[in-house]
């Protein structure tokens, strides 16, 4: 009797100290980030102080010369601007979507979500062919007659507008959606056997019970706006220079490190203002959070027995527009590349594929292409290991330990990338990481690790702790425990966690501009050279091909998710 | 809020409604007539679909046919909100985003009532339900029984023609249930409002109503006062619904009995009809006891009064069962 006990007491001590235990896992991910992100970012603050001309010069230079006066403006402008426009595209969208049978719903979400993770420059690049002066868009409403000259929607603030909130929109629709599914069916019903028609539904519930959503979501497109570097850059014309293009400028043109410092200063206190604001005010878990409705007796709002009112056709036609506004640069590039015409015209006259065969005749395509495979086999597995590590040594932590840590985590998201591409270059330069894949192939581990820490985290939260203790109590070991119990079932939303962090590591083009050479360049970074001089059919054709492979990751993640449900 | 006795509320009237999903007939060629001021119980399980029948009459959903009228009126093309009527949620579905004051005023906003006589019957409808110093909380600072009594004041503030009642207690304790059962019925009849009353609770239909509507299936079962449903129960589906009953072959024909009209014992030789069994399980209830005995093939289920005498029947004790002629229920 005693020997049979003794067993499993040895084992409930072994596995209350692993368990303890379990907690420093989080200290990999944590020195990871310390020694690539938090070092590196500090030095380029630091180095905002060694100004020859003293220490504070380049702040004063941000606020004397006009030139950097302005691009705060336009920066902080252009964000409100496209929170403002994200804000109304959003709504009609998510109305459609939390009105619409739940399958339907998870389709049109897989349609918002596609352009948010289609490359940013095939989005860019496919936006210009849209846009430009003798674009599709153009050539439509001239030959409708509805314009007499063509107009020009690129290169100006319409442009950058267009391609950041077409970007930034998912960031509104899902909260919204969610927000759109908490309300509870039946206080529709209280409102209207109270007499309230659709308008009055409308501003005294909807708008009300939504508006929290909206904020959470609004908060995060703005301060993703004032990092933005490529669209502008790209879609924008001199007067729609952001703060971000001014780092870049200042340290490949000026190699003025001070004021790419100072610069980046003002825009990560700016960022971390507003996040920690964010997090004040809804908390973390509202960032990717699920407010499902929950309580007894709560029905999720659905549009009634008695059919939509004629307000609600018209949001429903509204909605449609916009996700035919996100899909239509996604689907512009598939005809396009088939055309034999150097000259990108619409429709196409002759069907070929000229520009596949050319994309192939042209080693340094699928050169790039395979250094973008290879950098993605660095930071995909790093990511993955680290970012699970994070959110398993999280979960074993509470109080302000935990909090710290998960921000730190998610931390790499909030940082303006551009910023982080700086500092790295300085980091990594004199130890000469820029040659080869591993200088990069670091970098996207940190984008990366903040999509799988927050994709294993819900995994974790989803995973009964009652198991383990099932487990253990069975006379499993921790490690044992953790093989056939835990991995199992964080496994789906691990994978996904993956799947964003391939995706994240192979669209990435503002680290690659700065830590690749010729020879290391990655795809995005070779479309970004050519779309920067003249967009050519050839673009097309590696467009269609970049936007098939997220398509096909994309999927891969449902069939994961679906194993799951 | 109006002087006693004045019948505020109007009639109902169903007539051949039919509703069903897809290939799911859900209500069946059900008529009812439901007076002015009355406090109507549809009462039956879940999927007997009394709550499809209240969703029919509030207008969230239509019927597939039948004719409903409110008042004498049809009121198959009026608009939810141009129905004036009261409607109270098992959840009580009140505007997380609004204060106490603002969700009862709701209804009077969207009538445009003037600020003053809107703060007017607010404060009134408030202290008829006992919550006038809880005016300016938010729904989430108030327990399940006070948010009910706010959905009830918000109901009733627009004086409606009708008041539902979807399940309201459903979510709240016994004790508190009984409490608001009370409130519930003092404030109908005070104001002499029409109230259809979904419960699945037989005990709370027979607490509260007017005129119980005992509903299986998507069709009427039987209606009529309490009394009626419990005393003259058409079936033994509608006896049992009610409350236990114990079935028997009299030479009249087959009779329901409730076992609170056995005797047992000595006390049973007295009576009209007299059967012997044996004792197979004694429940203690507290004021009662539980009997079971086993006559014949069959369990006969009788209450009997403690009398400080915990131990009057024991397992096993063969017993005499009797029952007077006045209490047996005819049963077809």
């Amino acid at each position: 009797m005693s020997r049979e006990s003794a067993v499993p007491r040895r084992g409930r001590l072994r596995a209350a100290v692993m368990r303890r235990g379990a907690a420093w896992v989080a200290l990999p991910p944590t020195l990871f980030l310390a020694a690539l992100f938090a070092l590196p970012v500090l030095r380029l603050l630091i180095l905002s102080f060694s100004d020859p001309a003293g220490p504070f010069s380049p702040y004063w230079r941000i606020v004397d010369i006009p030139a950097y006066r302005t691009a705060l403006l336009t920066t902080v402008g252009i964000g409100g601007l496209v929170t403002v426009l994200s804000v109304l595209l959003a709504y009609p969208v998510a109305y459609l979507m939390a009105t619409v049978p739940p399958r339907v719903a998870r389709l049109l979400g897989l349609c918002v979500l596609l352009p948010f993770w289609t490359s940013a420059l095939v989005r860019t690049t496919a936006w210009i062919i849209l846009l430009q002066r003798y674009g599709v868009l153009n050539t439509l409403l001239v030959d409708s007659h509805l314009l007499r000259h063509p107009v020009s929607f690129v290169y100006n603030l319409s442009g950058v507008l267009i391609g950041m909130s077409h970007v930034l929109m998912p960031f509104i629709v899902f909260p919204l959606y969610n927000a759109f599914r908490g309300i509870d069916q039946n206080l529709i019903h209280a409102a209207e056997t109270l007499g309230a028609g659709p308008t009055t539904l409308c501003r005294r519930v909807f708008l009300p019970l939504t508006a929290p959503g909206v904020a959470a979501g609004a908060t995060i497109v703005f301060m993703s706006a004032l990092g933005y570097y490529i669209t502008p850059a790209l879609m924008g014309g001199p007067a729609q220079t952001m703060v971000a293009q001014l780092i870049s400028f200042n340290v490949e043109e000026q190699l003025d490190w001070a004021m790419a410092g100072a610069l980046s200063v003002v825009m990560l206190l700016a960022s971390l203002l507003i996040f920690f604001l964010f997090q004040a005010v809804f908390g973390l878990d509202r960032l990717f959070g699920d407010a499902a409705p929950s309580g007894r007796g709560v029905v999720p709002f659905a549009v009634g027995a008695r059919g939509r009112s004629a307000s609600g056709r018209a949001m429903l036609v509204l909605g449609g527009a916009v996700l035919l506004f996100l899909l239509a640069p996604v689907l512009i590039v598939f005809p396009m590349s088939v055309g034999s015409s150097p000259f990108l015209s619409f429709p196409p006259q002759h069907l070929s594929l000229r520009w596949y065969h050319e994309l192939l005749a042209r080693p340094q395509w699928l050169a790039s292409a395979w250094n973008s495979l290879q950098v993605a086999a660095i930071a995909v597995p790093g990511a993955t290991l680290l970012g699970t590590m994070a959110a398993l040594g999280v979960s074993r932590l509470r109080g302000g330990l935990a909090r710290g840590l998960e921000v730190l985590f998610i931390l790499p998201m909030i940082v303006p990338p551009i910023i982080l591409a700086v500092g790295l270059y300085y980091q990594m330069v004199p130890l000469g990481l820029i040659r080869g894949h591993w200088g990069l192939g670091l970098g996207h581990i940190v984008i990366a690790l903040p999509f799988v820490f927050l994709s294993a985290q819900a995994a974790l939260r989803g995973f009964d702790r009652n198991l383990e203790r099932a487990a253990l109590g069975l006379g499993a070991s921790w490690p044992t425990m953790f093989r056939r119990v835990m991995l199992p079932a964080i496994g789906p939303g691990v994978a996904a966690g993956a799947i964003f962090a391939f995706i994240t590591s192979f669209d990435d083009v503002i680290l690659a501009l700065f830590l690749t050479d010729v020879r290391g360049r990655t795809l995005p970074r070779l479309i970004y050279e050519n779309v920067s001089e003249e967009i050519s059919p050839t673009i097309t054709a590696v467009a269609v091909l970049v936007i098939l492979l997220t398509l096909l990751t994309l999927l891969l993640n449902v069939f994961f998710q679906k194993d799951t449900r | 809020m109006t002087g006693q006795n004045t019948v505020l509320g109007k009639s109902v009237r169903l007539d051949a409604i039919r509703k069903s999903y897809g290939t799911t007939t859900v209500l069946r060629d059900l008529s009812l007539d439901i007076p002015a001021g009355c406090f109507c119980t549809l009462l039956g399980s879940s999927g007997s679909g009394k709550s499809t029948l209240l969703k029919l009459i509030a207008g969230f959903e239509t019927p597939d046919a039948g004719v409903i009228r409110i008042g004498g009126n049809d009121v198959g093309k009026v608009p939810v909100n141009r129905r004036n009527i009261g409607m109270v949620f098992q959840n009580y579905a009140l505007f997380p985003h609004m204060s106490v004051r603002h969700n009862v005023s709701f209804g009077l906003d969207m009538r445009r009532i003037s600020p003053g006589e809107s703060a007017r019957r607010v404060d009134e409808a408030l202290e008829m339900v006992g919550l006038d110093d809880l005016a300016d909380r938010r729904p989430r600072d108030l327990s399940g029984g006070q948010q009910q009594r706010v959905a009830l004041a918000r109901a009733l503030v627009i004086r409606p023609d009708i008041l539902l009642m979807d399940e309201p207690l459903g979510a709240l304790d016994r004790a508190l249930r009984q409490t608001l059962q009370v409130q519930i019925r003092v404030i109908q009849k005070e104001l002499g409002i029409t109230v259809i009353f979904v419960t699945h609770d037989q005990e709370e239909a027979l607490h509260m109503s007017d005129q119980i509507v005992l509903m299986r299936q998507g069709a009427i079962e039987q209606a009529g006062s309490p009394w009626e449903l419990y005393r003259q129960p058409k079936n033994r589906f509608v006896a049992s619904f009610l409350d236990e009953c114990n079935y028997v072959e009299l030479p009249s024909g087959p009779a329901g009995i409730r076992p609170a009209r056995l005797r047992l014992g000595a006390d049973a030789r007295t009576q009209d009809h007299v059967m012997s069994g044996r004792v197979e399980r004694v429940t203690f209830l507290g004021a009662n006891m539980r009997v079971t005995a086993r006559v014949g093939q069959a369990d006969v289920v009788a209450l009997v009064p403690t009398e400080n005498e915990p131990d009057r029947f024991s397992v096993g004790q063969l017993v005499e069962i009797g029952f007077a002629d006045a209490d047996v229920m005819p049963i077809a």
